[in-house]
């Protein structure tokens, strides 16, 4: 019991320590300059792959009805108009949309690009920039109801380092190696067997 | 791993010990310990009591969705029962209580009801032979060659062809619902006890299946007073209640999978002989006995899959071929409907009958100088056949889907969360404001943890899953040389399995 | 049956038929009393945005007249210098509501959400309201009407 315990932390730990060695990366940063088009119900690209310290400049544009752009982990929501070069960004744990609008709160002009983490109030720009300082694995949501789908439209930014994938695969493997290597301890069941 | 005494066999020194084969580890006899509940379970109206808040709440539903604005996520129909009721059910009611959803599920109340012409009390023939209660309809047998899950199956995979359309219109979702009413009614009137419930229930497979993982079960106590027992009335009724309405007989019941947790037995046992037991998750009970079984835990794995690329994936594809009432885009949901019905019934099914094999070939490689002792090869332990080792080996595949099921679920609820609040205000999207929260906005509960939560939960599904399994190779192989390398290609599975959804969710 | 029985199924019997009138009755009687609070002897008009006809319509679409109606664009007809409200919502994708003649709005309609407008004509005429954000294919021609009727006519 005791060794088939030790056996499994062991394995599980060396999984743990191979995914955070094969997730890491050297490559120097770089900056990333994409155009996101939504349609129902979906983004393209649908999937932004990316490392930690890379800069992202976003353009959001539309091709069918109003829809939004929710960005977990930055802070980050907008609202994308169809047929326009531009698009409203705020920051969600700031600003509250439907609000802002009622009380008249809208932008007039347009600004040529705005960086996140200075950004107050709702602005409107043609190129919303990211420092992606953190890691893991985002997903992109549309926060204005476009239709029937809209819950399910999404895209993601992968950051790399992706520690929970590839920690995860890792301890996976180990307990599978584990529990291969697990011996029987349990007397009631021994009968029978030439060992 | 040691095999436990039951530890309740202690309070019960003078008798013999009850006769319980289905034990296996720690099992508590929850009802003797907590007398109260028994009690609570014992009481007539009890289930009447459980199923009436839940038909009002689907009634309500229905005519949210008549009604109410077409607009899914403003509509009390889908943000409830998609996001509330499904999140409840598979996180929470299935690994913790199995069935306890059938208790007070609503859809086949009204045919029950009419059934018995009773809502609480019991009808009672003590002259009548057989079955102690009379039934109102006209009380025909199922047909024997239906006498399995594999409608089941089917039904649930159709429903699941399309599920785009079914989460998303409330217009949808009150027809399947109400359609399920109606049908269980109809059926009621034709056939004796809850054939609907038993046969047809898409909820009902997988309810059935992942039941054999949860942590509560029903069984008798003591198989030898079941033996002794005269009237049988847990499945023939008595003037307390009813006979099983799942036609189960609990002086033999070992599986959790076809009993809906209606507590009618505990009432209309004379010898208050059945008990709710709580034991360790899926681990207890590992024995998947029929093919249609085998084929329901590769049908929802295979699903838990598909329906996170469809709906939580980012291709949108995908989403345009399973939302084809609004994309027109019939060739594509052919093509979908093909991949998915392929995928659950031939691909996976022949892929895992494929490593079955490698497994069977391993083993028997493994143990050629090997002699199986007499007394082990007699009883057929030590060289099983590939029918034995296809349908114990996919029991593994239960808590493993189970808990890629909860790991699918926890976005949908951590995401959109918020319109439970602003629905409860603004049930039909009439513009209401009951609380006050009909504005609130949407926005993702811990949405960046989420990931490393469904990471953990698909861990713990193959640990369990690769615990159970170790425990079968060795069950059916007691050598552990042989056990090893027969477990080695299902391990392999469960580990790409594994790996997989952790790409669709965290990679 | 014993009469204590009896008693038992007829409670639960007459708790069923109450929650299965009880039910539809008291939403209906909910929805009329805020309609009527809105509308404080004002006549109340309810205008549903939808993308898939492009049209402003008040046939009612709702869950289950929204997949077979077809519906009608919208012909308001209230008379000169008399407050009337609009009660408008949209069915799919967000629109916006606007009379140009009047200057009013643009306003903002969500799916599932109500707009209210309290309004008053003095000027008899036609008037055209029309959707101010791209909202599909049948956008260019998402229009109704209101028609402000004068005194002699
Ligand atoms: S089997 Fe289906 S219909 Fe029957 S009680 Fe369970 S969920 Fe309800
Ligand atoms: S009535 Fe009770 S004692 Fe008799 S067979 Fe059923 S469970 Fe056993
Ligand atoms: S065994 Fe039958 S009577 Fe007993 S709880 Fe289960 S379904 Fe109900
Ligand atoms: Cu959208
Ligand atoms: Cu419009």
């Amino acid at each position: 019991m005791v060794r088939n315990v030790l056996v499994t932390a062991l394995l599980v730990l060396a999984g743990v320590g191979g995914g955070v060695w094969w997730a890491r990366s050297t490559a120097p940063p770089q900056e990333i300059v994409v155009d996101v088009e939504a349609r129902r119900y979906a983004y393209e690209p649908p999937v932004l792959r990316a490392r930690q310290g890379d800069v992202l400049r976003l353009r959001l544009r539309s091709t069918d009805v109003v829809h939004g752009f929710f960005l977990e982990g930055y802070d980050l929501d907008a609202r994308i108009v169809p047929e326009r070069p531009d698009f409203e960004v705020w920051r969600p744990s700031e600003v509250q949309w439907a609000e802002a609008e009622k009380r008249g709160e809208l932008p007039t002009k347009t600004e040529s690009s705005v960086e996140v983490s200075s950004l107050q109030g709702i602005r409107r720009v043609r190129e919303v920039v990211l420092r992606l300082d953190r890691p893991g694995r985002f997903r992109y949501r549309c926060s204005h109801t476009c239709g029937f789908m809209h819950p399910f439209m999404q895209g993601e930014l992968i950051v790399t380092p992706n520690y929970p994938f590839h920690v995860g695969v890792g301890a996976a493997i180990g307990l599978t190696l584990a529990f291969l290597a697990w011996r029987p301890v349990d007397p009631s069941r021994r009968r029978g067997t030439s060992s | 791993m040691s095999v436990r005494p039951d530890v309740m066999t202690e309070s019960v020194v003078d008798r013999p010990a009850p006769k319980r084969p289905y034990l296996k580890g720690r099992w508590m006899d929850l009802g003797e310990r907590v007398r109260p509940l028994q009690g609570l379970l014992r009481w007539r109206s009890f289930q009447f009591l459980a199923i009436l808040p839940n038909l009002f709440l689907f009634y309500f539903f229905i005519l949210a969705a008549l009604w109410g604005t077409p607009v899914g996520n403003r509509n009390i129909m889908i943000v409830f029962v998609w996001i509330l009721w499904w999140f409840i059910l598979i996180t929470l009611w299935v690994p913790l209580a199995g069935r306890l959803w059938c208790t007070m599920c609503p859809i086949p109340a009204l045919g029950e009801w009419l059934q018995r012409l009773r809502l609480v009390t019991v009808r009672f023939a003590s002259k009548a032979k057989g079955f102690k209660n009379v039934l109102f309809g006209l009380n025909r047998k199922w047909p024997r060659a239906l006498d399995n899950i594999w409608l089941q199956n089917l039904l649930f995979l159709t429903l699941a062809t399309f599920s785009a359309l079914l989460v998303t219109r409330p217009i949808v979702s009150a027809f399947v619902l109400g359609g399920m009413i109606v049908l269980a009614l109809g059926l009621a009137l034709v056939f004796r006890h809850r054939v609907f419930c038993r046969y047809l229930c898409p909820v009902s497979g997988f309810l059935g299946l992942y039941a054999m993982t949860s942590s509560v079960a029903l069984r008798s106590r003591d198989w030898d007073v079941c033996v002794r027992c005269p009237t049988k009335g847990c499945m023939l009724g008595s003037e307390n209640g009813w006979g099983c309405p799942w036609m189960v007989y609990m002086g033999k019941l070992d599986r959790s999978n076809y009993c809906g947790l209606c507590f009618e037995c505990l009432k209309s046992c004379p010898n208050d002989n059945i008990g709710l037991f709580v034991r360790p998750f899926g681990v207890t009970e590992t024995r998947i006995l029929h093919l249609d079984e085998a084929y329901k835990a590769f049908i929802m794995l295979v699903l838990a899959a598909v329906y996170s690329v469809t709906l939580l994936g980012p291709w949108g594809t995908f989403k345009d071929w399973a939302n084809v009432t609004e994309t027109g885009d019939w060739r594509g949901f052919l093509a979908y409907a093909a991949l998915v019905w392929g995928a659950c019934l031939v691909a996976f099914p022949a892929m895992y009958g494929l490593l079955v094999k490698v497994s069977q070939w391993a083993s028997r490689w493994r143990g050629r100088r090997v002699l199986v002792p007499a007394s082990a090869s007699a009883n057929g332990a030590g060289e099983p056949d590939f029918r034995t080792l296809f349908l114990r080996f996919s029991y593994p595949l239960v808590p493993l889907g189970l808990l890629a099921w909860i790991a699918f679920s926890l976005p949908l609820f951590f995401v959109n969360g918020s319109y439970i609040v602003s629905v409860l205000s603004d049930p039909l999207g009439w513009g209401w404001d009951l609380l006050g929260t009909a504005h609130v906005p949407w926005k993702p509960l811990i949405p960046e943890w989420v990931p490393v939560l469904q990471a953990g939960v698909l861990l713990g599904g193959l640990a369990v899953a690769l615990r159970t399994g170790w425990a079968i190779a060795w069950e059916l192989w007691r050598d552990p040389r042989r056990a090893r390398w027969g477990l080695a290609p299902m391990a392999g599975l469960w580990l790409m399995v594994t790996v997989g959804f952790l790409w669709l969710f965290t990679g | 049956m014993r009469w204590k029985d009896g008693l038992k199924e007829g409670v639960a019997l007459a708790t069923l038929l109450l929650v299965f009138v009880g039910l539809p009755w008291a939403l209906r009687a909910y929805e009329n009393g805020q309609v009527r609070r809105l509308a404080t002897g004002r006549p109340v008009f309810t205008v549903y945005a939808n993308a898939a006809f492009g049209t402003w319509t008040t046939t009612p679409l709702v869950g289950w007249t929204y997949f077979w109606r077809k519906p009608e664009p919208a012909h308001i007809q209230v008379r000169a210098g008399q407050p009337f409200v609009l009660r408008i919502t949209a069915v799919d994708v967000h629109h916006s509501f606007g009379i140009p003649q009047l200057g009013i709005g643009p306003y903002d309609v969500e799916p599932g959400r109500f707009l209210k407008l309290e309004l008053k004509v003095d000027e008899p005429g036609l008037y055209t309201f029309m959707c101010y954000t791209v909202c599909g294919r049948h956008h260019e021609k998402m229009m109704g009407t209101l028609e402000v009727v004068g005194e002699g006519q």
